[in-house]
């Protein structure tokens, strides 16, 4: 097994012992594959979708 | 596809002299035979340094880095002479390349060595390795080279520290990365840096405010209900007061602020420092000004009678006997009768309709200058209601109220120091700056009224218009004396609040007025801190989901690696009732690393007792676990080769034949070169019959002169091989190493025999000739056969039968021949072979 395989599948292990659309997978995915942003973006990204969703739910004027 | 070696040249390394020795790795397998103290460690190192440039030994087993000085560079080797070990490789994508590293400076005392690597000529890092293909693993043990030192490496740390080797291992530290990047975006979702929510904190805390409040805490409700809460938190707070509370939030809020300043004056009169904004002041207008000039232009286009006299003329004009009259009336002024005619009411009204533009421009300039009156009192009333209050009242009427500097150092004790100074040292200024203005404000309406006064006699435009650009610089200054108090006031005032505030048990009651007036902000606010702090609760979640994961990754792997360990214990020692169990994280305490054993008293192993390898394993099973672990590592970070330098202990018969065998198979279906040294001639031997058709590459390391260092001579060539052999053992100064040089002498002549004859049958045509055909036959058959084909010199063959004289001496006489004559057998037989074979 080469280092890259086992990077890979590091984050493969990982993402079978998460909960399929959880919040945890979701976040791992978006930092293995960030489609051409900064990583750390990324995840930035997801959390203010994530704001902005409960925002909503919670009443804020748009 | 793995990175193969091809070649290794030494130079000047340690036991390798200034002649550069290579070895040749044409195949996947190859064997090295080294005896004793003839350059297999120093070769086995060689390997080490080229790929990274030191040697763990110097780590591991020094007791202080002062033993490795000068460690590295050949003790005989000349100064200013190079030192290096260079390899040729196969990289992983099948180009070739050349890799050298060169020791640019010697461990010193206190000094690692330096080293300068290259690939193909130009300088090159580890990194560029690794674009080879050729991985390292992670200090100290990074190159793939087995030795002595290295294999009981992992038992002899602690438990604790074994963590960081098998994490680093089995590669999970990107795993560790991974969780600090998403933990570090958790600064998204830092609470709102909100005053109002401060406000709203402080509130929540005050006990007739917190139980409607609290509700606000955990849920935003829509503004209806927002605004219904704070009307009921507002009748609560007023309710508790004893008070009656009004019907409207409006009016609650009112009442709470009466409420709060009369609580807070019992302790301080702290409404003195009330006031209200300075308005601006603007100049008057053009407009202002133009009729007062206009005013003045037509007052000069009559005369002072005719303006005395014009309003009396006018208000004659009135009167309906003169307004109407037809015929002569009496003089309404004089009385005299008939004195009055129409033409002289003709006249008046002239008179009259010359004044009209004079009375129109009068009227318009005291129209203006009451607005001049009227500008100036309200400069002057706003200006005073600007000042604070208790500068509006007298030093006794304050001592009175108790508003005084000391009683206000002594409410807000350590901080009095800090605030009352900045505030007393603009309360002076701005007094100052408020009574010129006022001054100023007086002078200009007393002038703007005296000119309304005089309006028929005198008027000067231009004095009052200087008089109230005077009154416009007192007021900016006025204004700036206020900026400047401004701040140390409100903070001197909102410190005082606070303590008041305490004192009064009123904290928070201000805080509450400022969220209750500004509802829809507050909601704002609200909802934005319960989302952020909804989410950063669902990533606290989504981590330790990541960290249970992440853990549970790592037993996987624990467990992958401990399996593969097991099947490579399993090869070398099977079936033992002793064994290898697991290696695995303990429980409880994730950063000890155990190796177990299972201990059975059945055949099929079953119901083993657990134990700690450290506490039951056998010397030698602890080599043979540390070898495992090695195997199973290379095998895990997919490695294209690996060093063994004796693999095998030389007192480990038993698991001997289970390495050649079963484990050199495996590793070579792997597939991974390996490179075996060894000091066991019979392994070299056994290895190189056993692995034949794998073209195993053969080499042997020999020293002939301590100056000259160690010798690599590739021997692929069997019959050369026990030449050398031969050789090695010629000059052994003990009888029985002669008597073995004998031994190997024979097997070489008997091999140079049979060579000869099947070379002779196959020129002859006989192309079925065979080595095999001569199994069997020795030397005392086989040298008169081969006699009369030694025919390029006369003396050949007689230098036959002396060599198998000597031989036959050696093999059977319990005094062997000496080491001269032994040696010079050896030089014959390497003739007889270089002379008919050109080998």
């Amino acid at each position: 097994m080469s280092a890259n395989d086992a990077l890979k599948s590091n984050i493969d292990r990982l993402l079978t012992h998460l909960k399929d659309g959880s919040l945890a997978a979701l976040l791992v995915s978006v930092h293995q594959n960030p489609g051409g942003v900064d990583r750390a973006e990324s995840i930035k990204v997801v959390l203010r979708e994530r704001l902005k969703h409960v925002r909503k739910k919670l009443g804020a004027e748009t | 596809m793995a990175p193969r070696l091809r070649t290794l040249s030494v130079k000047g390394f340690r036991a390798y002299g200034s002649a550069e020795q290579t070895l040749n790795l044409p195949s996947d397998i190859a064997v090295i035979w080294g005896p004793n103290s003839k350059g297999k460690t120093s070769l086995a190192e060689a390997f080490e340094f080229l790929l990274t440039g030191c040697i763990a030994r110097r780590q591991l087993m020094a007791s202080t880095q002062d033993e490795f000085a000068d460690a590295l560079r050949n003790a005989h080797l000349a100064a200013g002479e190079e030192v290096y070990v260079s390899a040729s490789i196969v990289a992983a994508d099948g180009t070739p390349h050349k890799i050298r590293r060169v020791l640019t400076r010697d461990y010193a005392k206190r000094q690692d060595c330096s080293s300068r690597l290259e690939i193909d000529g130009a300088v090159a890092t580890e990194a560029d390795l690794a674009r080879l293909g050729i991985k390292l693993s992670q200090p100290p043990l990074q190159a793939p080279v087995l030795a002595q030192h290295t294999l009981g490496y992992i038992f002899s740390v602690r438990p604790q520290d074994r963590s960081t080797y098998f994490k680093t291992l089995l590669e999970v530290t990107d795993l560790d990365d991974l969780r600090n990047d998403i933990a570090a975006a958790a600064d998204v979702l830092a609470p709102p840096d909100d005053p109002l929510l401060t406000k709203f904190d402080t509130c929540t805390a005050v006990p007739a405010l917190s139980p409607s409040l609290s509700s606000l805490l955990t849920t935003v409700p829509d503004p209806a209900k927002l605004a219904t809460t704070i009307e009921g938190a507002a009748l609560s707070l007023i309710e508790n007061t004893g008070e009656t509370a009004p019907e409207a939030l409006g009016q609650r809020l009112v009442a709470i602020e009466t409420i709060l300043a009369d609580r807070r004056g019992k302790t301080f009169p702290v409404c003195g420092f009330k006031r209200k904004a300075l308005a601006d002041w603007s100049p008057p207008a053009a407009d202002t000004w133009s009729r007062l000039e206009t005013y003045l232009t037509e007052r000069k286009k009559i005369d002072e009678n005719t303006r005395r006299l014009a309003s009396l003329f006018d208000e004659a004009l009135k009167l309906p006997a003169v307004s109407g009259i037809t015929e002569s009336v009496e003089c309404p002024l004089c009385g005299t009768a008939s004195a009055l005619t129409s033409a002289r009411v003709h006249l008046i009204r002239k008179y009259v309709e010359h004044t009209t533009g004079f009375k129109t421009a009068e009227a318009a300039a005291r129209s203006a200058l009451l607005q001049l009156s009227a500008m100036v009192e309200a400069l002057a009333i706003n200006a005073e209601s600007a000042q604070p209050d208790y500068l509006r009242t007298t030093v006794s009427k304050r001592r009175e109220t108790g508003f005084t500097v000391a009683r206000i150092r002594e409410l807000l004790g350590s901080r009095a120091a800090e605030l009352v100074s900045p505030w007393l040292v603009q309360v002076k200024p701005l007094a100052r700056a408020w009574v010129a203005l006022c001054h100023g404000a007086l002078a200009a309406r007393m002038q703007v009224e005296n000119q309304i006064d005089t309006m028929a006699n005198a008027f000067d435009s231009e004095k009052l218009r200087s008089t109230l650009s005077e009154l416009a610089g007192l007021h900016a200054k006025y204004a700036a004396a206020l900026d400047a108090y401004r701040e140390p006031a409100a903070a001197l005032g909102t410190a005082l609040n606070e303590v008041l505030d305490v004192k009064s048990d009123t904290t928070g009651w201000q805080d509450f007025l400022d969220i209750a007036r500004h509802p829809n902000k507050l909601r704002g606010a609200l909802i934005e801190r319960t989302a952020r702090a909804t989410v950063a609760n669902e990533l606290d979640a989504a981590l330790k989901q990541i960290d249970r994961a992440k853990e549970q990754v790592l037993d996987d792997k624990f467990s992958d690696y401990s399996t593969l360990i097991e099947a490579w214990w399993e090869r070398l020692r099977p079936d033992e009732l002793t064994f290898f169990s697991a290696v695995q994280p303990r429980k409880g305490a994730k950063r000890t690393i155990d190796f177990k054993a299972g201990l059975s008293i059945r055949p099929d192993r079953s119901a083993p007792k657990v134990r700690d390898v450290i506490a039951v394993f056998s010397q030698s099973q602890l080599h043979c676990l540390g070898l495992a672990m090695f195997l199973a590592r290379a095998q895990y970070e997919g490695l294209g080769f690996i060093v063994l330098d004796d693999p095998v202990l030389s007192s480990d018969e038993d698991y001997r034949v289970h390495f050649n065998s079963t484990v050199l198979t495996e590793l070579l279906k792997l597939p991974m070169q390996v490179v075996v040294l060894t000091q066991d001639h019979d392994t070299w031997e056994e290895l190189e019959i056993r692995y034949r058709h794998l073209s195993i590459s053969n080499a042997q390391l020999f020293v002939e002169n301590p100056a000259e260092g160690s010798i690599i001579e590739n021997t692929s060539d069997a019959l050369l091989a026990k030449i050398s052999r031969a050789k090695s053992l010629a000059r052994g100064g003990h009888p029985d190493s002669r008597k073995e040089c004998g031994i190997h002498l024979r097997d070489a002549g008997e091999r140079f025999c049979k060579e000869m004859l099947v070379t002779d049958r196959r020129r002859k045509g006989d192309t079925a000739a065979s080595l095999t055909d001569y199994d069997e036959k020795m030397l005392e058959w086989l040298c008169p056969r081969v006699e009369p084909l030694l025919d390029r010199d006369a003396s050949h063959p007689g230098r036959l039968t002396v060599f198998r004289n000597i031989v036959n001496r050696a093999c059977h006489d319990n005094a062997p021949p000496g080491s001269a004559e032994m040696i010079h057998a050896c030089g014959e037989i390497r003739f007889f072979v270089k002379e008919y074979f050109g080998r």
